[in-house]
């Protein structure tokens, strides 16, 4: 949030995010640049996968974790460059009940370090209750925690079994953009 | 050459949506560019403001359905500038369900059609954020914002980007941004520094010329005018002969 200067009439300024998107963005780029260099460096880096879709590398920063970002078959979803301020998850085209930990992991990820997921539903073809469910429970707790949750772009596979639960509207879905990507 | 299209868009009522897209228009017109100009806010305050009142007329929501085709609806309205009405069903398709008529692309398979005879095409949304506003998002190109010089209009400025972004990203293109300063106050202080933030965050997208708030901008609509039938040569019509200029050549502030 930008500083109030004492004789602007703007107090909050709710354009700062712009900027600080921005800045993280080239953060997030620069990150991912450096952990190509080390790629490159050596062919077989000693990578051990952790919990939570994160991987564990020689060159990790301080707390000795790095953000995998190459999309992966057997984790949820791929995450795509994500701010502090938001944190943005895509859904796999399956979402089932064998991968929904994984998925839960990664959502209590986001939810502790971010104050708005984005949740691309663009590529869902199928989506079972387990996942459904977990959705909702994001929803009642991101709630509470006076967090923003939104479901982007929902395919119509994921329209279609929110609705057929009853749950499109607690997890306010919307058809106007669905089946188009 | 492929008409350029427009959405006149912004989520927030009152900022000038139509008052821009009326005269904006007019103005490239009277240049002699050809143009169409799209109501797309059920309220059909455009084809009021252009003097068109005819409730019933069918327009943008029976080529939207598939019933008809865009060139079909295209009322001359003025010269160089074609009208396309809103139509009574357009408030109804947000709330259509049944299969394929509750989508985000009706419009942009609409405006698909040849239109090569056409310069530009203006999209003037509703003030809103649902499928009308997701359809003019599929549809066009590039995006003008008018936004009013007052806190709040920041605020719902800061809520749009954050659909663009969204929008942007998930049809894996990057929208041309332009920002109109309309019913500028120069004498207010909140106006200048809203302006100022405006420039800061939006560097070289704030189109060079603010239109002022004037009485004659509100009164025109009432007769069907735009600025330039109703007062030519005033400083709302010169602002608006300068504001197509700064449109046509890309100048900024």
């Amino acid at each position: 949030m930008s500083k109030k200067d004492e004789n602007s009439m703007i107090g909050y300024d709710p354009l700062a995010w712009l900027h600080e998107t921005e800045v993280e963005k080239q953060t997030f780029e620069q990150q991912v640049n450096t952990a190509d260099a080390w790629v490159e460096l050596d062919d077989e880096p000693d990578i051990e996968t952790g919990e939570n879709g994160w991987v564990e590398t020689e060159n990790s920063d301080s707390d000795g974790w790095v953000l995998n970002t190459e999309p992966s078959a057997e984790i949820g979803g791929e995450n795509k460059p994500a701010t502090a301020q938001t944190q943005s998850i895509v859904l796999n085209s399956v979402q089932n009940i064998q991968i929904v930990s994984q998925l839960h992991a990664q959502l209590l990820m986001a939810l502790a370090s971010g104050n708005k997921i984005d949740i691309d539903a663009s590529a869902v073809t199928q989506i079972d209750t387990a996942t459904l469910q977990l959705l909702v429970v994001l929803k009642q707790t991101a709630a509470s925690q006076k967090i923003e949750v939104s479901i982007d772009f929902p395919s119509e596979s994921f329209i279609k079994s929110a609705k057929l639960l009853g749950l499109s509207e607690v997890l306010n879905v919307e058809q106007h953009t669905c089946g188009l990507f | 050459m492929k008409a350029r299209i427009i959405a006149v868009i912004n989520q927030k009522g009152g900022v000038g949506k139509t008052t821009t897209s009326v005269n904006l228009t007019h103005a490239l017109a009277r240049m002699g560019n050809k143009i169409t100009v799209i109501d797309f806010d059920p309220q059909s305050h455009l084809a009021v403001a252009l003097g068109v009142v005819g409730k019933q007329q069918s327009g943008i929501d029976e080529v939207m359905l598939g019933q008809s085709l865009l060139q079909q609806q295209m009322l001359p309205v003025r010269d160089n500038l074609n009208l396309v009405v809103a139509g009574p069903r357009l408030q109804t398709l947000e709330q259509l369900n049944e299969s394929g008529a509750h989508r985000g692309d009706l419009l942009q398979k609409a405006l698909a059609q040849n239109l090569e005879n056409q310069d530009f095409i203006f999209i003037d949304c509703p003030p809103s954020s649902g499928v009308l506003v997701a359809n003019a998002l599929f549809a066009a190109d590039e995006l003008l914002v008018p936004m009013t010089s007052d806190y709040l209009a920041l605020q719902g400025l800061s809520h749009l980007m954050g659909t663009i972004k969204k929008y942007e990203m998930a049809l894996n293109k990057k929208y041309r941004l332009r920002l109109v300063m309309s019913r500028y106050i120069p004498s207010r202080r909140i106006s200048k520094q809203v302006l100022q933030t405006m420039n800061k965050y939006f560097p070289g997208q704030v189109l060079a010329t603010p239109i002022r708030e004037t009485a004659a901008l509100a009164e025109c609509p009432s007769f069907g005018k735009t600025i330039f039938e109703y007062r030519p040569g005033w400083r709302s019509a010169k602002d608006f002969e300068l504001l197509a200029i700064d449109f046509l050549a890309g100048r900024v502030m």
